[in-house]
């Protein structure tokens, strides 16, 4: 009953908030409209002497006549057009002041006084974003700005890619990325701002805002290059402190394209990729997989029997008869070597003084690498179409008054392999080559099966890959959808300088999956005759298989998400010299999920904040500013709920000073120091909802069951999932930042670098001290770890037009970012005698490792050696060192590896050139002090595992055939131990063993283009007409070569991809 | 309330509001500005008050819920029962595959190894430890095997804290359930002194929030221990039951046998040498230089474990238990005394809730056991038999005069593993006219009970009525049900039928349905036995108090008492004359009687003869052979290796370091 209400109280709440809202907009929207309306009033005549005839020419830039412009004398309703020759005459007045304005022009007034003839030049609206930064909830003057920004231009982050989160590795200085799957849908890059500054549980990752509004890392990558107006990277606490409780790990802003005043513009963009996997692993022949295979079971129990007999390799390599010894190469079976895919993108803009529209859409299909089946009617290869509309418009609806109404949908339909190409690729990899065929050509008796005669083993749960690949499909659709509602009120007659904004948003996600298959039958030969080549084939599991499809649903995913911010703000500059100006800001948020599962997830998440920011500069030369950001998070106890995290900038630009003349002005046009320092929050710090209240699962724990015949009481007891703990509060940022920026050669160079330093308070973590004695459920957890990052992010830009034909420009980036844990809970090494084990100083995604020192070579070594704790270990396996020389190998002589895992060192270099219709571009970006591992356990060959149902054989990888150990040679020093067909968990350790330098340098992209001339393309009636060849990932240099360094340990996964594109761009 | 005023506060901007918008239109434009925008923001502001990110609505279930009723504190009361580890469970009953009874077939097919086999292998170690019942999955640890002890007593010391809040339960069933949580409390105590001797004494919880140096226990001397648990169980006898009433509900519960029988166990484990002035301890110190082991050997804790055995037997006679004997079994009507009796050694462990089970696990969860112990029938894959006990076991047990075979004088000319065919004498346990080895013939029943050999005749699997229609069980290569290269056989040529219920079947082309029972935890044969083992202890030479508990165990498999069999029948005749001898008599006797009941891995513990047993070599037949003259041959199948650190559990390394107050044990 009590519930129920609660859930009325709650849901009218949320109405009354969401129709307040509403209604505020509604309010200024007819009040301001109807205001304005009365005012603009036309035909209204007025009795004025005429005293004198004005002519004149009005052209534009390149000085062609302007027909059509039109002239009108302020404060009256006279007016007149140009002719086609762009020349007017008017009857004029001394005192008038006359207006000229044509669509996409800037409209220019000009004091008549005593002038005969005036001929106009009109120039063409300047791009605003040339000359402002887009910042938190507002733009700034480029100049003025103190905080640490890096914006993009959106035309850099166009690759041949429908993921444009595969785009940002090196592109930009503060931005550490990198990419570990190539599988489509399930490619997007990894990305944080200045590294990971903490090693709390929760969200290390950027806050990404589309348009205000924020969004996952998965609306991002939807985003098409050409819709984006702005891209910028907020670093420091002056740039995200504003967002308080979301900031702390960076802020991506992005803004979308709005139309223009002007005709109809059209820009449509079609390319064609072909992708194909960068580098693949390379596995052993059939021969020498049997052979050590044999090998593998024999040299771990000599009394073993062998897999595989004598018989059989042998006729397998005479190659008697490929179903009977068959030699099965999986991924030339499974997958293709090139996969073609394509794009559409169109986009229409324009407007008029009323109103302007950007409407764009968007269609991408990739395709995977896997082969279909001949027998199957359906495509099993993943085929991921999205498609993506947009619709942004902007209404004036009075001289002061602007509303923009921004809705966009996504949409993906996906159908793909069964088990997700990932773990399809994998399972390619899990399969013995030799001891079936993929499947049987049909003997007598199965002649007339209507279905393929998979190969198999055993009862048949050996798992065929190529069964599973064609065994059915699994499709998934789903939809974001986005609408925005923002009024902009220049309150700039009520106070000069004043304006106000209302942003209203929502967005609805929602997916669904359903899969599709069929049990495969399974056979295996029975008999064979050597001297006919005929044999006969026996069902392994005539009950299990079927021909007809079944149905499993899946994942049901909704979720939806409201946000609402007011704004007030001030510009204004006095007696020309102090700029001043000053916003306020109100936000909300409130998401819902659809099927949290429990109550407490299924609880609103909300966040509250108000933000302000004030900034003076005086002449141009001296610039200050301060930040707040005041937020509240559901998450925390009301006493701890509301965090309040201010910064401070300064800025000096020395270049303005009225003493940087004499020449050094076209050396050094620009210099500009600054200096910023400040708080920023995050309460994204677990995976808890409620810290401060304990949550407990009353009946849902382990059973116990009494009674004669297991019939009698049965109850479950009770769990605790965490303790309440209300002092749990927001993780701190404490970020400082020095910037420079300089700018060469009257602009040629521009060079921007920026120092920074942040410490990172308040991490949640689990407490480290708590032994078992306490019998907890769950570990504790506190605000107690502190992490400190510094680094540098340095960009360069190099612009140059030697003449009317040929230009160039070059960009590179630096970033170095480092995160070290500066206090951990951990016990107290020191004391135990270990101090390496203490992570403090050491980097966040540094990895602890045994020192492998080589292989056993004997038993006598084995017997001499400290004794190991990791199970059953002989000569050939992995010797480790006894760091603490206690004569026991266990987990205190685990000691710091290798570089961290998310590298350091993030780099990229590009130029672009052009020659006057051609143009060629190429871009290379490199990784830096990283280390990863070679997955030991997944590599393992021979070692079987079981998987829903399945059981898979490990593969035998080249590299591991082409050096191991073995008993006939027993070197110490080889790169493989002694080979086993089960797990020897003393081999699979994290070690130096399997440690590899993760630094690359990648030729990222490389573009080649012709534009048709203008001759062509004016017959065409065309804006632009752009042929271009362009690819990326061409190659790598790297210290590793088993597969694509990037992916790091994981590659065994589904490969990064190789793409060379053609595209044609035409707009009109 | 909270929330009603916060309608109303939106109520008041909303008003506001709307005053603004109707004076707008009448003033002019400047005030319209200002009113608008001054209720816009007051309106963000408003909503800013805290209440908006109140979204916890009350009722969202807390730790106070759990004590709301009787029916969520009863929730809470099995919960802790959940805790008591499955002693039937290969997978946590290290005294299942950690010891010497016998071994299995390595990465058998569809049938990894089972986890604590690894502390048999000798592959125990600090690291992750193997039956770790000292960790917590909860916190972060890996148990591999084992239960959390520390949370199941953590847990019973929240329920006794709360258990006076629930409205609805009376005093009667309160104190009952009071009586069952410091029951079980004091048998997880027992797991952990069995396993690690000295350890924590928490009599109540620490509080989640104290102080890093508050919750670093120190361990408590194991005389501490020991009175701690017999102090719990003390206090809880008085209010359980005598016995379970309703038995389709209740039976499982805590009983008075049951308490009485445990606090035995405890003493006696006291007693024993491991833990009784055991001189290998005696410098072994915590971090405050507290001794943890009892400094000298003190006759008197034979007695206080004599008195507390006489107790725990007389309540369990009054509460009506006794030995089983498979006559009061429907099936026996047709069968005769030699099958009756095989059968009343088994079902003293299989069957049902039989009178001689003080104490059985409720929960059933035989049939991983069962499975790798079943000889199975066909060729399913989901039949294990996969455990072989080894010759050494096979050996052990008595001839048909009771003695052991290298003591009994008709033995001395015996060749025991020369082949020898089935005749009609012996057809009741091997198939007339199948050739075995002499180490089958003459055996006693217990062997015949425990036992599937090469050419045995099984009972049951559907064939449990006819005395003359038993399954015929062959261990050879070619005549494994499942073909003998699937490595699905035992790799001794036995299986220890014993655990295995009658019931359990498998049809032609089908899989076995095993039939659960409840694994005894405590049967009466082990207290007659344990309280022989006392009073022998505590007598300057064994007597007829000595006698006669442990020939009551013999009587019951048709063995006449120890000292008629010793004298008519053994090469030594006055062994059970001698304190030592008798000992000696009475080791063997519980290894025999309790074999395949995860006991000898404890008891060899406790008498510390782990090191002389647990250093030999495991020999079986030679499996991978067909003919009689090939299978019939020794092989070696493992060494055993056993060092005097192997008495007690490692703690994992990563608790040490946690709390530095805690010690390692000795050798780790």
């Amino acid at each position: 009953m009590k519930k129920r209400k609660m859930v009325l109280l709650l849901r009218k709440t949320l109405m009354t908030i969401l129709g307040l809202i509403l209604m505020f907009l509604l309010n200024s929207i007819s009040l301001i409209a109807s205001d304005e309306f009365r005012y603009i009033n036309i035909g209204e005549q007025n009795d004025l002497q005429q005293n004198r005839t004005l002519k004149g020419k009005v052209v534009d830039e390149n000085g062609n006549p302007l027909p059509g412009v039109t002239i009108t004398v302020v404060g009256s309703t006279r007016g007149v057009i140009t002719d086609d020759d762009g020349n007017y005459s008017i009857e004029v007045d001394f005192n008038d002041i006359l207006e000229l304005s044509f669509i996409g022009l800037e409209t220019q007034r000009i004091k008549v006084a005593d002038k005969t003839t005036l001929n106009v030049n009109l120039k063409e609206k300047v791009d605003e974003l040339d000359e402002v930064t887009v910042v938190a909830f507002a733009k700034q003057k480029k100049e003025s700005v103190l905080a640490s920004i890096t914006t993009v231009n959106p035309s850099e982050l166009r690759v041949p890619s429908s993921n444009l989160t595969t785009a940002l590795a090196g592109r930009i200085a503060g931005l550490i990325s990198y990419q570990t799957s190539g599988e489509p849908g399930q490619d997007d890059a990894q990305f944080f701002i200045r590294g990971v500054a903490s090693f709390g549980t929760g969200k290390v990752d950027p806050l990404i805002l589309i348009d205000n509004v924020e969004v996952t890392s998965s609306d991002l990558s939807r985003l098409h290059p050409d819709d984006i107006s702005s891209f910028s990277i907020l670093k420091d606490a002056t740039a995200t402190t504003l967002y308080g409780a979301r900031g702390a790990n960076g802020v991506i802003l992005i803004t979308t394209k709005e139309g223009k005043e002007g005709s109809v513009k059209v820009s449509i963009r079609l390319e064609n990729s072909f992708s194909s996997p960068t580098k693949t692993i390379a596995m052993a022949d059939p021969i020498t997989y049997m052979k050590m295979a044999n090998e593998a079971e024999r040299t771990r129990n000599p009394l073993g029997r062998n897999p595989y007999t004598q018989e059989k390799i042998d006729n397998t390599i005479q190659g008697i008869n490929p179903y009977v010894y068959p030699t099965v190469d999986w991924m030339d079976l499974l997958f293709k070597n090139v996969t073609v895919n394509q794009r559409a993108n169109i986009n229409i803009s324009g407007g008029g003084k009323i109103a302007r529209y950007y409407i764009a859409g968007s269609f991408s299909q990739d395709n995977g690498i896997f082969k279909s089946d001949k027998y199957n009617n359906f495509n099993n290869n993943i085929d991921l179409k999205k498609y993506l509309i947009r619709s942004n418009i902007n209404i004036n609806l009075t001289n002061s008054t602007e509303c923009v109404i921004r809705v966009h949908g996504t949409f993906d339909d996906y159908s793909g392999p069964i088990t997700g190409g990932s773990e399809l690729y994998q399972k390619a990899l899990n399969v013995s080559p030799a001891r079936f065929p993929a499947y049987y050509m049909p003997d007598a008796t199965f002649a007339n099966a209507a279905h393929t005669l998979f190969g198999g083993y055993n009862n048949g749960e050996y798992l065929n890959p190529y069964a599973e690949m064609v065994r059915g499909y699994s499709a998934s659709n789903s939809s974001v959808m986005m609408a925005q509602i923002e009024l902009n009120q220049n309150l700039g007659k009520l106070i000069d300088g004043l304006s106000a904004r209302f942003l209203g948003n929502t967005m609805r996600n929602s997916k669904f999956t359903v899969s599709r298959s069929f049990n495969p039958f399974y056979y295996s030969v029975s008999s064979f005759n050597k001297m006919s080549g005929e044999y006969t084939l026996y069902q392994l599991n005539p009950l299990a298989g079927t021909e007809y499809l079944s149905y499993t649903e899946g994942d049901k995913i909704v979720n939806t998400s409201s946000y609402g911010e007011a704004s007030l703000n001030f510009n204004k500059i006095f007696a020309d010299k102090h700029d001043v100006s000053g916003m306020l800001i109100f936000t909300m948020r409130n998401a819902l999920n659809g099927n949290a599962g429990t109550l407490v997830a299924s609880l609103p998440q909300r966040n509250l904040g108000s933000a302000g920011r004030f900034t003076y500069g005086y002449d141009s030369r001296y610039l200050a500013e301060f930040n707040f950001g005041y937020n509240g998070s559901e998450k925390f106890d009301a006493g701890h709920r509301w965090g309040f995290f201010p910064s401070f900038g300064a800025g000096w630009i020395l270049s303005n000073e009225p003493f940087w003349t004499g020449g050094i002005e076209h050396i050094v046009s620009k210099l500009k120091f600054r200096g910023t320092y400040g708080l920023v929050g995050n309460d994204a710090i677990g995976d808890e909802r409620f810290f401060y209240l304990s949550q407990v699962n009353i009946g849902k724990g382990s059973n116990y069951v009494m009674g004669y015949d297991f019939g009698g009481r049965n109850r479950r007891g009770t769990t605790i999932t965490h303790y309440a703990n209300p002092l749990i509060t927001w993780e701190i940022a404490y970020k400082k930042n020095l910037g420079l920026e300089l700018g060469l050669f009257d602009g040629k160079i521009d060079i921007l670098a920026d120092f920074y330093d942040q410490h990172r308070v308040n991490i949640l973590q689990p407490r480290a001290d708590i032994p078992s004695t306490m019998g907890l459920w769950s570990t504790p957890k506190a605000n107690v770890g502190e992490a400190r990052g510094r680094g540098v992010d340095i960009s360069l830009d190099y612009n140059q037009s030697f003449n009317k034909d040929f230009w160039m420009t070059a960009r590179g980036n630096f970033t170095y970012a480092r995160s070290e844990f500066e206090f951990y809970e951990e016990p107290d090494y020191e004391l135990a005698g270990v101090p390496w084990r203490s992570r403090i100083g050491h980097p966040i995604s540094q990895q602890w490792g045994y020192i492998a020192e080589r292989l056993f070579i004997d038993k006598a070594d084995v017997e001499n050696a400290p004794r190991q704790e990791f199970g059953e270990y002989r000569a050939g396996d992995i010797k480790y060192k006894d760091l603490n020389n206690d004569n026991v190998i266990n987990e205190l002589d685990l000691s710091p590896i290798g570089y961290p895992t998310t590298p350091e060192i993030n780099y990229g270099f590009g130029i672009s050139t052009g020659y006057k219709n051609f143009d060629f571009s190429f871009f290379l970006q490199g990784s830096a002090r990283s280390s990863f591992w070679i997955d030991a356990y997944a590599l393992s060959p021979f070692i079987t595992s079981s998987s829903d149902g399945k059981t898979m054989e490990n593969g035998l990888a080249k590299f591991i055939a082409d050096d191991y150990w073995t008993e006939l040679s027993p070197n110490p020093q080889v790169g493989w131990p002694r080979l086993s067909n089960y797990r020897i968990n003393n081999n699979t350790q994290r070690s130096t063993m399997f440690m590899r330098n993760g630094s690359f340098l990648r030729f990222k992209s490389i573009e080649f283009g012709y534009s048709f001339p203008k001759i062509i393309t004016n017959k065409l009636k065309l804006e632009q007409f752009r042929f271009y060849a362009s690819g990326t990932n061409l190659f790598t240099l790297s210290g590793f070569d088993l597969w694509d360094i990037e992916m790091g340990g994981n590659g065994l996964g589904y490969p990064l991809q190789r793409v060379v594109n053609l595209g044609i761009n035409i707009s009109f | 309330m909270k929330k009603s005023r916060f309608i109303y506060s939106n109520c008041f901007v909303y008003l506001a509001n709307r005053i603004s918008f109707a004076l707008s239109t009448r003033l002019n434009k400047t005030v319209n500005y200002i009113a608008v925008l001054t209720a816009s923001i007051c309106c963000f502001v408003c909503i800013s008050c805290s209440d908006y990110l109140d979204v916890v609505p009350d009722n969202v279930a807390t730790m106070d819920h759990a004590f709301k009723n009787r029916l969520e504190a009863e929730g809470f009361l099995f919960g802790i029962y959940s805790n008591i580890p499955r002693s039937c469970n290969i997978d946590n009953n290290p005294g299942l595959l950690g010891g010497d009874e016998g071994w299995l077939i390595d990465n058998a097919d569809n049938y990894p190894n089972p986890l604590l086999w690894g502390i048999a292998k000798g592959e125990q170690n600090t690291q992750s430890p193997m039956a770790n019942f000292w960790s917590s999955v909860h916190t972060g640890g890996n148990t591999l095997g084992g239960v959390s002890m520390w949370t199941a007593i953590s847990d019973a010391n929240i329920f006794l804290e709360n258990i006076h809040k629930p409205f609805d339960l009376d005093d009667f069933e309160r104190n009952q359930w009071i009586a069952e949580v410091k029951f079980l409390k004091a048998y997880f105590y027992f797991w952990l002194l069995r396993m690690y001797g000295p350890v924590p004494i928490l009599k109540e919880n620490i509080p989640v929030s104290a102080s890093s140096e508050k919750v670093k226990v120190f361990r408590d001397p194991v005389d501490d221990v020991v009175d701690y648990i017999v102090t719990l169980l003390d206090e809880s006898i008085p209010d359980l039951p005598l016995k379970i009433l309703d038995w389709q509900m209740d039976l499982g519960r805590p009983t008075q046998p049951m308490a009485y029988a445990l606090k035995a166990q405890v003493l006696t484990l006291a007693a024993s040498p491991l833990f009784n002035g055991n001189p290998d301890y005696i410098d072994f110190v915590d971090r405050r230089n507290i001794a943890l082991f009892p400094q000298e050997y003190k006759p008197e804790k034979w007695e206080k474990a004599v008195n507390a055995l006489k107790e725990a037997i007389d309540i369990a006679h009054e509460a009506g238990h006794e030995l089983y004997d498979f006559h009061s079994h429907s099936f026996a009507k047709n069968l005769n005394d030699s099958t009756i009796i095989r059968m009343s050694i088994r079902g003293a462990v299989v069957e049902r809730w039989n009178p001689e089970v003080i104490w059985a696990d409720s929960r059933g969860g035989t049939t991983g056991y069962q499975r790798e112990a079943f000889f199975g029938t066909d060729n399913k894959n989901n039949v294990g038999m996969c455990y072989g006990p080894s010759l050494n076991v096979v050996e052990q047990f008595y001839s048909k005069n009771g003695v052991p075979i290298d003591e009994d004088t008709e033995w001395k000319e015996v060749d025991w593993y020369a082949l020898r065919t089935g005749d009609t004498a012996h057809n009741r346990f091997i198939r007339q006219g199948f050739t075995t080895v002499n180490l089958h013939f003459n055996r006693e029943y217990r062997f015949y009970g425990s036992l599937s050999f090469d050419g045995c005749l099984y009972y049951g699997a559907g064939k449990t009525t006819k005395d003359n229609d038993f399954h015929l069980l062959q261990f050879r290569a070619d005549n494994q049900p499942h073909g003998f290269y699937t490595k699905m056989h035992s790799p001794t040529g036995y299986n220890p039928g014993k655990v295995v219920h009658f019931l359990t079947t498998q049809g032609v082309n089908q899989a076995a349905t095993y039939y659960e029972y409840q694994w005894p935890i405590i049967r009466l044969a082990d207290l007659y036995l344990m309280y022989a083992e006392a009073l022998n202890e505590t007598k300057a030479s064994p007597d007829e108090d000595v006698y006669e508990y442990i020939d009551k165990v013999r009587n019951r498999s048709g063995l006449d008492g120890v000292v008629n069999s010793w004298s008519n029948h053994s090469i030594n005749p006055n062994k059970p004359k001698t304190k030592d001898g008798m000992r000696d008599i009475i080791q063997r006797e519980r290894m025999i009687e309790l074999a395949f009941e995860g006991i000898r891995f404890w008891d060899l513990r406790r008498w510390k003869l782990a090191e002389l047993y647990m250093n030999k070599t495991l020999r079986g037949w030679t499996v991978t052979k067909t003919k009689s003259e090939e299978f019939y041959q020794i092989q070696d199948i493992h060494t055993l290796k056993f060092e005097k650190k192997d008495y007690l559990w490692p703690i994992q390394t990563s608790e040490l370091l946690k709390n530095t107050n805690l010690v390692q044990n000795p050798g780790w």
